[in-house]
């Protein structure tokens, strides 16, 4: 009798654990299983060179989301991106180009997305406007302005520097000119690593956490709420500024349509990493996952040689199909 | 036949007869009959029959029987984390229960949706409103069913909805301003002007004289009381037991998801029902002893208010507060004292007057200030005010004292922040899985205890509560106002605003009674009756000897 009772809770207790463990890196599952898959029915997708190549395509994509996470975790949204990505990667290669040294150029580029990000925090926390409305004011005024800075140009990038850090490498084995890890690349994962463990540790991710569930309470709490929200914008301007760079290094050349709708894909990184869109629960390492889910989804379409209309709609489905997910995932928890 | 028989009997019936509507009515005659012979009382309109209720190992509801005649007031009480809301959920049709049977006047039922419970006429008021802000009140009543077809017939609904909130005796309220713009108290009637307007057989009120004040309960009472007249059979679930006593003709208690007695009313006693929802006797539940607090000579008042005025809520008030007091703000909802508490933290800057912090003038403008002034407060409102939900008990805890542990000026030291949580969630006794489970899965009484923690874990001078016991269940109250206590006796000085007399009796050294924005009288508590806090609170200003 007595075992009768005690037995089923346990069961269920376990299956409970276990689907709260599924829901929890439902990311990581499906990563793995289009991991999977895609390895079966494309015979050289799981190659050292094609996995490679998945990293170097999403590299700027995901350095871009590590601010946007932030920026949506405190319940914001940043549009700009994509043309903060071409404004310090613009301006970092006209200074290469009129033979400046590296460090100037890239002071000059991640100093002008800083500024851009310090006018969306004042838009939005100070002024008050909408964060879609101020960012996209942005998006479609910081492109024109850059332009306006480079003269229109196409510009070629010569630097050792930027070079460099495209180059193929195979870790540890620098000689031998392998297809393998860029530095780029690296580069990200550290980039990644790093912001984990700050995201989690620091004062300042705790506080993101508590601005983007509760901004009411936070600030009972004491929590500079306005701050937080600003260095959130200012962050996402800083890694868009990164990415400028990571990107003219891996086309080499400036054109006036570097980056353009980086935006959405960067939102759909996040989105598809399981952070909510309202605020206050998500991962950035989640991020690096979703954007890995997008452009394996994105290169095994290449490989089958679907062609790229397709592949545009497909990843839009993509989406709303992860999006739909988690909303299953999240009922079936609530429940 | 035995009533278990006779149970029996009507379960084998179901079994065969799925409730057509022509099968069962013949039940109800066939059963009417057999109750007849044995002389029992006419069948419950409501018969919740062995319902049990399990969420992983955790038994939320044990073979519950419970039922509501027509035209009675049937209060269900009982602890947080006894099983009410899960048995009102369950008859809501919002969860489905492992066992047991729902009959409605004999008929069985089954609610797969919140839908269909409304449908077969339950109505239910909930604790959070489910109102609509920015829409009007008629709209409000009638949402989701607004009449006519493609396009709504606006003066229909206008009309509606002004005879029922006349029916309701709240005819004042205007059915057209926007919700937002209504009291809370308002808002409350509203909402239960809107479950009304599916004409219930059954309604359901979970706590909904939480948010109000006297005179409003007493309105409300009225209401139920019509209803009551009306053949309407009404569950009441509340945390108050006088106004339980007074209004109410039984009772069901819970405890631990069992039903301990169901009982009428007329001859318990308010401890009686205490002792019974906790399960133990408890002497000490409020000072019952006008023992006089063992006062040190006051070294000075921590907060001193001098003239403060704010807008039109609060004209020239004054008072001090002394280390290791206890003061109690009282009066009638809307009489300044919730003004006046937020002011204090910096919530309202645009403040006249002076507050001085320990002798030092200041200007309360952000509560990052008054924190840092050593001011905290706690309010009603813990889901939007006090807790970040999505986060776990360790993390609301240590949010406002992030800063103590961090290390090497960026990282947060984890082992000392857990040690430090976890020394409070030991010494409130907040009941938790972990200190790593989210804070939105706890009971009301332990939410409040984190919020509590959180400000102790601060070491604040001066702590602001606000309602603080508000739908926290019997148990944890106790708790809490121990705690305060044993706060005042630390050294902290300690300011609660209530609404709720006894609470403010019970644990207050001295008490300001606020009317219409100013103080109308402070009491000693040796001088303070619930008569004197009264008969000041509405105006009548007698002079208490």
């Amino acid at each position: 009798m007595t075992e009768n009772i005690l037995n089923p809770p346990r069961a269920s207790q376990r299956t409970r654990r276990l689907r709260d463990l599924a829901a929890n890196n439902s990311t990581l599952l499906v990563a793995l299983l289009l991991l999977v898959v895609f390895g079966l029915t494309a015979s050289n997708f799981l190659s050292a060179n094609n996995i490679f190549n998945i990293f170097r395509q999403m590299s700027v994509v995901a350095t871009l989301g590590i601010g946007m996470t932030v920026v949506i975790l405190i319940g914001g949204i940043d549009l700009s991106v994509g043309s903060v990505l071409f404004l310090s990667g613009s301006l970092t290669a006209a200074q290469l180009d009129a033979g400046y040294p590296i460090t100037t150029a890239l002071v000059v580029g991640l100093g002008s997305a800083l500024l851009v990000g310090l006018l969306n925090g004042v838009l939005i926390e100070i002024v008050g406007i909408s964060p879609v409305i101020a960012t996209l004011g942005t998006l479609i005024g910081v492109r024109g302005l850059a332009l306006v800075l480079i003269n229109n140009a196409q510009i070629q990038v010569t630097d050792p520097f930027i070079e460099w850090m495209a180059v193929t490498r195979t870790p540890g084995i620098p000689s031998i000119n392998l297809p393998g890890l860029q530095f780029m690349v690296l580069f990200v994962f550290i980039l990644y690593a790093i912001m984990a463990i700050f995201m989690r540790q620091s004062q300042f991710g705790r506080q993101v956490y508590a601005v983007g569930g509760n901004p009411v309470a936070a600030r009972l709490c004491g929590v500079p709420v306005h701050t937080i929200r600003m260095l959130a914008y200012l962050l996402c301007s800083f890694t868009a500024g990164i990415a400028g760079i990571l990107m003219i290094a891996s086309t080499a050349v400036v054109s006036p349509n570097l980056g353009v709708g980086s935006e959405f894909y960067t939102i759909a990184a996040v989105v598809l990493g399981g952070t909510r869109l309202s605020g206050g629960v998500g991962r950035v390492e989640k991020t690096l996952l979703g954007a890995f889910i997008l452009y394996m989804v994105l290169n095994y379409m290449t490989l089958r040689r679907i062609p790229t209309e397709w592949q545009q709609a497909a990843t839009g489905f993509l989406l709303l199909g992860a999006v739909l997910l988690d909303r299953f995932a999240q009922r079936g928890r609530s429940s | 036949m035995s009533l278990t028989g006779m149970q029996a009997w009507q379960k084998a019936c179901n079994l065969i007869i799925k409730g057509d509507s022509w099968e069962s009515s013949f039940l109800t005659l066939f059963f009417g009959i057999e109750g007849f012979v044995v002389e029992s009382a006419p069948p419950p309109l409501l018969d919740m029959q062995n319902i049990s209720k399990r969420f992983g190992s955790v038994i939320a509801l044990d073979q519950v029987n419970f039922a509501a005649q027509r035209g009675e007031i049937h209060a269900l009480i009982g602890q947080n984390g006894a099983g009410k809301s899960t048995l009102m959920k369950i008859l809501a049709g919002a969860y489905l229960p492992d066992s047991g049977s729902i009959h409605l006047d004999s008929i069985p039922v089954q609610f797969q949706h919140p839908r269909d419970a409304l449908r077969q006429g339950i109505g239910i008021v909930y604790q959070d409103l489910s109102l609509v802000p920015k829409l009007g009140v008629a709209e409000n009543i009638f949402l989701g069913r607004e009449p006519g077809g493609l396009f709504i017939r606006q003066n229909e609904i206008l009309e509606r909805a002004k005879t029922i909130l006349q029916r309701l005796g709240v005819g004042d309220i205007p059915v057209q301003v926007r919700v937002e713009t209504l009291s809370l108290a308002q808002q409350q009637l509203v909402e239960i002007a809107k479950v009304l307007a599916y004409e219930p057989r059954l309604l359901v009120l979970d706590e909904p004289t939480a948010a109000l004040a006297q005179e409003e309960t007493d309105l409300l009472f009225g209401i139920l009381r019509g209803l009551r007249a009306q053949e309407i059979a009404i569950v009441y679930i509340s945390h108050r037991f006088k106004e339980i006593l007074q209004h109410c003709d039984r009772a069901t208690v819970l405890r631990n998801g069992q039903v301990i007695k169901t009982f009428p009313l007329a001859a318990v006693s308010e401890d009686e029902l205490i002792e019974l929802t906790i399960g133990e006797k408890i002497e000490h539940f409020f000072h019952t002893t006008q023992e006089p607090a063992p006062k040190q000579e006051t070294s000075g008042a921590v907060l001193e208010v001098e003239n403060l005025s704010i807008g039109r809520a609060v004209q020239n008030v004054s008072f001090a507060l002394q280390r290791g007091e206890i003061v109690g703000i009282t009066g009638l909802l809307g009489a300044g004292q919730n003004a006046l508490a937020r002011a204090l933290f910096g919530v309202i800057p645009e403040v006249s007057g002076t507050i001085r912090v320990k002798g030092q003038p200041v200007l309360l403008t952000s509560p990052k200030q008054a924190i840092r002034l050593g001011i905290g407060l706690l309010t009603e409102h813990r889901k939007t005010e006090g807790l970040v939900l999505e986060m776990n008990v360790r993390e609301n805890i240590t949010l406002p004292s992030l800063r103590r542990f961090r290390r090497a000026a960026l990282f947060n030291a984890n082992r000392r922040e857990a040690q430090a949580a976890q020394a409070y969630i030991g010494q409130l006794h907040i009941k938790a899985p972990s200190m790593n489970t989210k804070v939105n899965t706890l009971s009301g009484g332990n939410q409040q205890k984190v919020i509590l923690a959180k400000w102790l874990l601060r070491d604040l001078d001066v702590l602001i509560f606000i309602s603080p016991t508000q739908g926290v269940d019997v148990g944890a109250k106790a708790e809490i106002y121990e705690e305060l206590r044993a706060l005042a006796a630390a050294g902290k000085s300690i300011l609660v605003v209530s609404e709720e007399l006894i609470e403010i009796l019970g644990i207050s050294d001295r008490i300001i009674v606020m009317d219409r924005g100013r103080i109308g009288q402070i009491f000693a508590r040796a001088d303070a009756t619930e008569e004197a806090l009264t008969s000041v609170m509405q105006g009548i200003r007698e002079v208490v000897s």
